[in-house]
């Protein structure tokens, strides 16, 4: 399997360091829903567009919008 | 001249200075001989000082081929028929063998520690063949009082188990270097054809680890949000903002929950504490403290601060810098060293005051040296003029000196809690009551004072408005040299001696850029590889614990053959399995180096077509210039004029007037240059004459 994202090898859908970038995402999206009550995709806009989040979990949140939005058409 | 005393120093300075202090008339005649300078001394007996440059031998491969690898067989040889550019090394080597010839008594007065005692041992042992009847003079200053007591108290032998710590250590390093770099290079050469150089070392490989883990902390993190609650309230007609009683609020409906509960609300003053907190004097400096020190208040690079301390010690105006001791023996004679510094006007002031003390005691820290004290100025008026940095780097350790006589400093804190209904808001302050030790290191401590109104408990106070501010958590720091180090020291990997120059290493060999300590992606990928075929190599734990062993030696616990032989079954099997993934590594390696190339070149992003702005040569004149790489897809001829002489380094920065990119010209003996590339920058006149200011 090759990184969903960069294409390099992969251990699942993400390579070591995206893995560790979505990782992050899905245990601090229980923080963003305690504090504000967002759902998934609004939580990943937020995240995208926040100058403090790092170049990699930015990545996989951009690409994990393209997939909410697939899902919905 | 015949049946002299031989005194072999370390550094030619060094040897100057021995031989004045030596000299009944302070008047040692200088000689030459095929370029190397010695000096003849008269003390009733005849004494010969003369120097090496370092380090005049090395650990070397014992035959076959200079690529091959592993290698495992190694003997010691002179530098000059190893490295390239140790022409010198030949004359000083020659010179210390004729002078040996005649000389009956032999004695080693190289730096008291690991590298100089192996520095001496290898010249007396193969210049001279008198190791085992060999001499030590042990100083740590080179003022001539502390030359001629070591001369006079010279110590019978050499201290051989630190010499062999230091043979083993080298051998060590020269084990994972030589074989490791090998594995590496060859392993581009026999995948992709192409020659680069590449290596790694035992303790660069985990320190670049620690840059790595950081780097991707940064690059993988997630902000969350929170909330801080605040007031602002009017006593005695000043205004002052106090901080909720929970410094952050994780949820914002409780932040808005908050701020509406105290809307309209007055508040009552329900507590007032005082507390009075005493700080002690800071330790003495050890090489570790000094270097961080440095960078903290000046910028110095760990190297920079090392290279400064060495030349102050040369000076004879510091004690020796390497050491790893933060105590102060009475030995080394506190009033002498006030009497002297208080001759300079700027430190006649506090020194007078110091010396009315009856008793002077330091404020020592816990770490201790064998060989050396921690650093301390030697009261010396410098002879010559220092440059900024050393004149910097002096008074800062004259300053720390003075400051360790001095009293605790204390400050008073105050904590004023303010009730506005069940919601507790709290303002702090605090004054200094007693400077102490402080006002012996400003400017290089300063307290903010923040003073409260005194007010009584009960009293009421008039809360102007109760707001919430809405944060974000932060992403962890990249390191900078100074934590860098510090780290280093935490995880007892490398030696006060190296570690300053395995940061400087990595960044020569382009795994991190030399600015801001951030990973190249040449320094990212070989972790990657090292990570996953070479786990050992870069392990933290593995590492120290050779480290500890190696220490051991020193202590005489430890044989030089038995790390020796744990080295190399720690190597073994890592280079077989460095050999058998060659395909992949080679790969990924030279990807890399391909990467980090295109990388170096990169200046910025067009402003015209976005595309990338590249250092290109013309392929007319040879000369180089900055060209859009829109050009190749025919969209763009955006191009900038550059310096022909000297090195361009991008700057990932952009101009604030003009937008465009700013580039670094590093030149020899030149400061660096940084400016815009853009000719017509409507800043750029004014940029010129402020960098040349
Ligand atoms: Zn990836
Ligand atoms: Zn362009
Ligand atoms: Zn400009």
């Amino acid at each position: 399997m090759n990184c969903k994202i960069c294409g390099r090898e992969a251990e699942g859908s993400y390579c070591k360091v995206h893995g560790k970038a979505h990782r992050n995402l899905v245990e601090k999206f229980k923080v963003w829903k305690r504090a504000l009550g967002v759902q998934w995709k609004r939580y990943l806009e937020e995240v995208a567009q926040n100058s403090l989040t790092g170049e990699k979990a930015r990545e996989v949140a951009s690409f994990l919008l393209l997939e909410v939005d697939d899902s919905l058409h | 001249m015949k049946g002299y005393t031989l005194i072999v120093a370390e550094k030619p300075s060094a040897a100057r200075r021995i031989a004045e202090a030596l000299d009944v008339k302070n008047k040692p005649e200088l000689r030459k001989d095929g370029g190397v300078s010695y000096f003849v001394v008269d003390r009733g007996r005849k004494i010969v000082v003369v120097s090496a440059i370092g380090h005049l031998y090395t650990v070397t491969q014992q035959g076959g081929k200079k690529t091959r690898y592993p290698v495992f067989d190694f003997t010691w040889a002179p530098r000059h028929l190893v490295e390239k550019g140790a022409g010198k090394v030949k004359a000083h080597i020659e010179t210390i063998s004729k002078l040996a010839l005649e000389a009956d008594t032999f004695i080693d007065a190289c730096d008291f520690d690991v590298e100089g005692n192996l520095i001496g041992y290898n010249i007396l042992k193969y210049a001279c063949g008198k190791a085992e009847v060999a001499k030590r003079m042990k100083y740590s200053t080179l003022t001539s009082s502390d030359l001629v007591e070591a001369y006079e108290n010279v110590l019978p032998m050499l201290d051989f188990s630190l010499i062999e710590a230091g043979r083993t250590r080298h051998e060590v390093d020269w084990l994972y270097g030589i074989n490791l770099s090998r594995a590496l290079t060859g392993a581009v050469k026999h995948t992709c054809g192409r020659y680069v150089s590449l290596s790694t070392g035992r303790v660069q490989g985990p320190t670049l680890r620690f840059l790595v883990q950081r780097e991707e902390d940064i690059l993988c993190f997630v902000p969350t949000p929170f909330w801080t609650v605040k007031a602002e309230v009017e006593v005695d007609g000043r205004v002052y903002e106090a901080k909720y009683e929970k410094r952050t609020v994780e949820c914002k409906a409780e932040a808005v929950e908050i701020v509406e509960a105290c809307q309209g609300r007055s508040g009552k003053i329900s507590k007032v504490e005082r507390r009075i907190v005493s700080q002690s004097p800071p330790v003495p400096f050890d090489l570790g403290a000094l270097q961080r020190e440095a960078y903290r208040l000046f910028g110095f690079s760990p190297k920079r601060t090392t290279d400064l301390a060495e030349h102050l010690y040369l000076d004879a105006l510091i004690s020796y810098p390497r050491t790893s001791s933060q105590k102060l023996p009475p030995s080394i004679n506190y009033r002498f060293i006030l009497h002297s510094l208080a001759q300079q006007t700027k430190y006649e002031k506090p020194c007078l005051e110091l010396l009315r003390l009856e008793e002077l005691k330091p404020h020592e820290g816990k770490k201790i040296d064998p060989a050396h004290p921690a650093v301390y100025p030697t009261g010396n008026r410098p002879k010559r003029k220092l440059n900024r940095a050393q004149g910097k780097l002096l008074e800062l350790i004259v300053k720390r000196f003075l400051a360790l006589f001095g009293d605790p400093a204390r400050r008073e804190r105050t904590r004023i809690e303010i009730h506005l209904d069940d919601h507790l808001f709290f303002l702090s302050g605090s004054k200094v009551l007693k400077e102490g030790w402080m006002k012996f290191y400003k400017p290089y401590v300063h307290f903010d004072e923040f003073e409260l109104p005194s007010v009584r408990v009960g009293e009421d106070v008039v809360v102007k408005k109760v707001t919430f501010d809405e944060c974000f958590t932060k992403p962890p720091p990249r390191y900078n040299s100074g934590s860098l180090l510090k780290r280093m020291e935490e995880e007892s990997i490398g030696t006060k001696a190296t570690r300053a120059e395995i940061i400087q290493t990595l960044q020569k060999r382009k795994y991190i850029s030399a600015k801001n300590i951030q990973v190249t992606t040449l320094g990212f990928s070989l972790t990657e590889i090292l990570e996953k075929y070479a786990s050992t190599i870069v392990s933290v734990q593995l590492t120290r614990e050779l480290e500890e062993k190696m220490r051991s030696i020193q202590d005489g616990e430890e044989e030089r053959e038995s790390v020796l032989a744990e080295a190399i079954s720690q190597l073994k099997p890592v280079l077989a399995e460095l050999r058998r993934r060659e395909g992949t590594v080679g790969k990924t390696l030279n990807m890399a180096v391909q990467q980090s190339m295109l990388e170096e070149r990169t200046v910025g992003t067009c402003s015209k077509c976005k595309s990338q702005l590249m250092i290109l040569h013309s392929r007319k004149t040879g000369k180089r210039f900055v060209g859009c790489t829109g050009y190749f897809k025919g969209i763009c001829k955006t191009s900038f004029p550059l310096p022909q002489q000297g090195l361009i380094k991008p700057n990932r920065k952009s101009c604030l007037s003009c937008g465009s990119p700013i580039v670094t010209l590093i030149r020899r003996r030149r400061k660096p240059w940084r400016f815009c590339i853009n000719p017509n920058c409507p800043k750029k006149r004014k940029r010129e004459q402020a960098i040349e200011l």
